[in-house]
């Protein structure tokens, strides 16, 4: 019950952050990780070669569903980008739905006329378990050169060894994990990654307000749950 | 547009639903949500399947880079779909059987193993060249996380009787509180992610 | 179609008025006064001097019949035509047009596309009303003029055509136009192959806007002469040629010009030739002056093919040439030749490779020759007239300093880059990988003297709740990592089933996922117990779900076993009843690597569970921190973490014994990553501090 109430306060504050996202001018605040995601787009133009998204070995039917959505937003927006459609960029999934749901991207994007057919031969089901999917991405890597390697959504430590792949091939490495288990492994690579609630924040192209706010909003809920949870605890004790 | 509304309507509907049983608890509704995500996941990983190996035969087809790997991954698939089925059809179980248990014993387990043997190697590399590299704030911070964590837990050595007690007070919570505010903050991501689609603000499945 | 007659312009029939001139065209003109432009056709004034329209002089056009090739039919030049054009243009007047008596056909409209030219003697010309009108005479061979002796051989027999511009009205008045002396090119460009040098193909006819260069339609292949050979300056070709003027005639201006004496011969309307060459008259041989006029039409179907010629002449007057010849075209001069003879289907001889020695050219080749005057220093440097100020100096530096950080201003700061390839980090990694070899293999199988694991600290409360069960009861184990985790975790599972077992507490394992059942059964079903003491459920689908059913299902009704023996059949199941496994289990133990595991089963069984029955895990070293609040709120009794709690499950390890040497290598491994950091941050200090200094 008390899950019940909490919950529905958080839908309550969040749109309370939509509404007051539109009236309220905030700044923009976004993160190195996803502010590069143009950046690449335009690099990889340049060399010809594509970006090599990895959206993570969770699928969208278990507990990390929001991580690897997430880390789809980050290929949303790239294929968002009119340009992408030159140099398609390449998708490695570990879950049957996280496929699906990337041919799904792909095909909502042919609609850009830089992109007439979905190059739907892109996305490749890497492997089945965490590690057997990092295994793949690493040949992957390793079978062909790519601008930028983006790693988002649910990793261990065993990302390492993809992101060590795609830094010795001579990609710029992009991460974004929300497990703090995966980015302590990545951190040596990229000190710069966005772990935890950071990487949970990857914005499509067109941002709807209130995104940042909602999670300010809910942020101070539980600093004020913590403070009573420990008046209370310090109260009885 | 239409389209776009139903898909919107039901991804919101079935959140929805997911989220009752924490006020009203509704174990059957969990429960046929669940079955319903199982035969979905069902019929996802045989999509998947067929595009996968659609992809490596092409690739070998057309003898695209790296296509000696995909006859190798195209092989093994098939063989472990053969026998799988067959020990099913002759055994009932297609999974415990012992073609798929000597399959597990002698190849799954061995080549995750390896794999994950590499990762000692590769994090310590990584963190050498981290540490090589221009000192910052940040690796000064990590390094000195890293030595109390290892020289607490390297046990079998006097180090750990340099420290005491007082780091077990000081460095322990410490790593811990760090790691239950990520954890926290992926909570809050995850709320606020799954609250903005279920109320429509966010539409993974496109504009 | 009826024609103008005052402009020549077509209309059709039913036209009444011209639109170009204005004249009436069905009761005609009348009386036509005034002076008819021979190049823009327009009709001026009686008195007018120079063409209202096009501003050619009409003395000149009118009795020369000089027709410049403008840039556009009728169109005066250009005001803004470069001096050099023009230059160009006097160099190559072209000669007026013929306007044959025989050409009574009418011409093509103002703005019909041109007329082709004369094809090569095996062609068919065009025939019909848009016949061309050629300025060569039958009689006349459009052959090139013959250069005097001594000078450089001229063009093969190149016919020589011209088509007149369409535009032109037909002459009704006796037009005696000079016949020109034959065209002959640049004689520096006589050995160029006998292609016009506009570069015209014999099909084409030439734009007439495309002024002033001939038009040397090319011949058939079986008649023209290899390319570098010259024109003969045969008699042929001297005969071929009509003379240069008519005589009798008083010479034109333009004659005089170029300083010829003699009369021009007689001429006819078959006129001559294109251009007017370049060279003085006391140039010429006296052949050309005095040629008879060719008999040959200049429809060339019917011209004898041209002879090819045997011997070019060396030019002897180059220096007169050049200096009316601007300096552009110098330029293209060919070599000349030595001996004065041309080759004979020979390739120009290669020049000698040159190539640069010194400065940032160096091994290039074909470098222009560096001019002496940019080479040597002509005097002081020049010097800044002010100092830069500040502002500009201050960005000059940050750019600067922003170049040499490479891209990453561009692309941002904290982006992680490629690591370099290289020798070095090849080396460094091999180093790096072998150390750590050394060191694993060493722990592995040496035992070291400062290694006492009696210094450990066993898991207590977690042997201490494993001990807690009582005999005879149901303990659930469920396994919940996969091969990747199996090297630290197996231990945990074997550890805690003998521990069990030792104790006679019946173990049921179960697993959420394929992968923890079968790495379960890789290790259950090798134990001698198995089916008395353990007991494998294999795999239950549903995820968190399957742990309520589970809990909640009676023990009687599980089917079978992960090998498909029914679960009566075994004696483990001896008591098993229609109570429900939650009513049954006195412990359960959750051996996992993934915190999603960990939370979905402390949160179902949790809530399923009577409260007095203990939880408690055996997990992963690195998800020791998500643990922990379970710990400290209860749901979980006990945490055994990592590699070291696994191998001290038994209690104490001897010396020399497996474990013994695990936890050696464990420890010895965690002191190289020690060493390794202090290593690397006083690399990294002690290089910052030189980079500093």
């Amino acid at each position: 019950m008390t899950m019940g109430v909490l919950l529905l306060i958080a839908a309550a504050l969040t749109l309370a952050a939509v509404y007051g996202g539109r009236r309220i001018r905030l700044s923009p605040r976004a993160l190195e990780s996803f502010r590069q995601i143009p950046f690449q787009v335009g690099r990889s133009l340049e060399t010809g070669q594509p970006l090599q998204f990895a959206l993570g070995s969770g699928g969208l039917l278990g507990g990390e569903a929001a991580f690897t959505l997430s880390a789809a937003r980050s290929l949303e927006r790239a294929l968002g980008d009119v340009r992408t459609g030159e140099v398609p960029p390449w998708v490695a999934v570990a879950d049957p739905v996280a496929l699906l749901y990337a041919r799904h991207l792909f095909q909502e994007a042919a609609r850009l006329p830089a992109m007439s057919s979905p190059p739907l031969d892109r996305i490749e089901w890497a492997g089945a378990s965490p590690m057997a999917y990092i295994a793949g991405l690493t040949l992957s890597l390793g079978l062909r050169p790519v601008a930028a390697n983006i790693l988002g959504g649910s990793f261990r430590e065993e990302a390492i060894l993809a992101g060590e792949a795609g830094q010795r091939e001579g990609a710029v490495s992009l991460f974004a994990m929300p497990d703090p288990s995966g980015a302590a492994a990545m951190w040596p690579l990229d000190p710069s990654l966005a772990v935890g609630e950071e990487a949970l924040t990857a914005a499509p192209r067109e941002d709807a307000p209130g995104r940042w706010l909602a999670h300010d909003l809910l942020r101070w809920l539980l600093i004020v749950l913590l403070i009573a949870a420990a008046l209370g605890a310090m109260g009885r004790g | 547009m239409i389209r776009r509304v139903v898909f919107t309507g039901v991804l919101s509907l079935a959140i929805l639903l997911a989220l009752v049983p924490y006020l009203w608890p509704q174990p059957a509704l969990r429960q046929a949500l669940t079955e319903l995500g199982s035969t979905l996941l069902a019929y996802a990983t045989l999509v998947a399947f067929l595009a996968f190996l659609d992809a490596h035969l092409r690739r070998i087809r057309l003898q695209g880079e790296g296509w000696p790997y995909s006859l190798v991954i195209v092989l093994s698939a098939l063989a472990v779909l053969i026998l799988a089925a067959g020990e099913g059809w002759i055994r009932g179980s297609g999974l415990a059987g012992p073609w798929m248990m000597w399959i597990y014993q002698y190849g799954v387990l061995p080549l995750e193993a390896s794999l994950g043997a590499l990762l000692p190697f590769f994090m310590i590399l990584a963190l050498w060249r981290r540490l090589r590299a221009r000192p910052s704030v940040e690796a000064l911070l990590f390094t000195a996380g890293v030595l109390s964590v290892l020289i607490l837990r390297s046990g079998g050595t006097s180090l750990p009787l340099l420290w005491g007690p007082l780091s077990h007070a000081v460095v322990e919570p410490l790593i811990t509180g760090g790691v239950r505010g990520i954890l926290l903050g992926v909570a809050l991501g995850v709320v606020v992610m799954m609250l903005r689609i279920a109320l429509g603000l966010d539409r993974p499945m496109g504009r | 179609m009826r024609r103008c007659p005052v402009c020549g312009a077509l209309y059709p029939e039913e036209a009444q008025i011209c639109t170009r001139c204005g004249a009436d065209l069905v009761d005609g003109p009348g009386e036509i006064e005034g002076t008819l432009c021979a190049v823009c056709g327009y009709r001026n004034p009686p008195e007018a001097v120079f063409c209202e329209q096009c501003g050619v002089r009409l003395k000149e056009a009118e009795e020369e019949g000089e027709v410049r090739r403008e840039e556009a039919a009728g169109a005066p030049p250009e005001p803004g035509m470069p001096e050099w054009l023009l230059a160009v243009e006097d160099l190559f007047p072209e000669a007026p047009p013929a306007f044959p008596e025989t050409v009574e056909e009418e011409r093509p409209p103002f703005g019909a596309p041109p007329v082709e030219e004369a094809q090569g003697p095996g062609e068919a010309p065009p025939s019909g009303p848009e016949a061309p009108i050629l300025p060569f005479s039958e009689e006349m061979e459009p052959e090139a003029m013959p250069p005097e002796e001594g000078a450089p051989p001229g063009p093969p027999e190149a016919e020589t055509g011209m088509a007149v511009p369409p535009w032109m009205p037909p002459e009704t008045e006796a037009s005696p136009f000079p016949e020109l002396p034959p065209l002959f090119e640049v004689p520096e460009l006589g050995e160029t192959p006998p292609v016009s040098e506009a570069g015209f193909s014999g099909e084409e006819a030439p734009p007439p806007e495309t002024a002033p260069f001939t038009f040397f339609p090319l011949e058939e292949e079986a008649e023209r002469p290899p390319a570098i050979e010259a024109p003969s300056p045969g008699g042929e070709e001297v005969e071929a040629l009509p003379p240069p003027w008519p005589e009798g005639e008083e010479l034109p201006e333009w004659w005089k010009e170029l300083g010829l004496t003699e009369a021009p011969p007689p001429g006819s309307s078959e006129e001559v030739p294109a251009q007017a060459p370049p060279l003085r008259a006391e140039e010429l041989p006296e052949e050309v002056m005095t040629a008879p006029p060719a008999t040959a039409p200049f429809q060339l179907e019917e011209a004898p093919p041209p002879p090819p010629p045997e011997e070019v002449p060396p030019f002897t007057d180059l220096e007169a040439v050049l200096a009316e010849m601007p300096e552009w075209l110098q330029t293209l001069r060919p070599v000349a030749e030595e001996g004065g003879e041309a080759p004979v289907e020979t390739l120009l001889p290669l020049e000698p490779v040159v190539v640069e020695e010194q400065g940032p050219l160096a091994g290039l080749v074909d470098v222009l020759p560096r001019h002496p005057q940019l080479v040597e220093v002509q005097g002081p440097p020049a010097r800044l007239r002010a100092e830069p100020i500040p502002e500009l100096r201050t960005r000059a530096e940050a750019w600067g300093s922003l170049l040499a950080q490479g891209l990453t201003f561009l692309i941002g700061e904290r982006v992680a880059e490629p690591t370099p390839a290289g020798l070095a980090q090849a080396v460094e990694r091999g180093l790096l990988f072998a150390l750590i070899l050394v060191a694993l293999i060493l722990g592995l199988y040496w035992p070291l003297p400062f290694f006492r694991p009696a210094l450990l600290t066993p898991p207590t409360a977690f042997v201490a709740a494993l001990d807690e069960a009582p005999s005879g009861g149901l303990a659930l184990v469920a396994v919940e990592y996969g091969p990747d985790r199996a090297a630290e975790l197996d231990g945990f599972l074997r550890g805690v089933l003998q521990r069990l077992s030792d104790r006679g507490v019946r173990a049921l394992t179960v697993s959420l996922s394929p992968w923890g059942a079968a790495q379960a059964a890789s290790v259950v079903l090798a134990r001698p117990d198995y089916g008395e003491r353990v007991m494998h459920l294999g795999y239950v689908p549903g995820h968190e779900v399957a742990i309520a059913r589970l809990l909640s299902q009676p023990l009687r009704r599980f089917p079978a076993d992960y090998t498909g023996r029914p679960v009566q059949d075994l004696p483990i199941a001896r008591d098993f009843g229609e109570e429900p496994l939650a009513a049954r289990v006195s412990l359960v133990v959750l051996i996992t690597g993934s915190p999603e595991a960990l939370r979905g089963w402390l949160q179902q069984a949790r809530g399923i569970l009577p409260p007095e029955v203990p939880v408690i895990a055996a997990v992963s070293a690195g998800i020791a921190p998500y643990a922990a609040p379970y710990q400290e709120s209860g749901q979980l009794r006990a945490v055994a973490a990592g590699l070291r709690d696994a191998l001290l499950l038994a209690g104490e390890v001897a010396e020399g014994s497996p474990a013994f040497f695990d936890l050696q290598a464990q420890a010895l491994l965690q002191m190289l990553v020690v060493a390794l950091i202090g290593v690397g941050l006083g690399i990294s200090l002690f290089a910052a501090r030189r980079r500093e200094g």
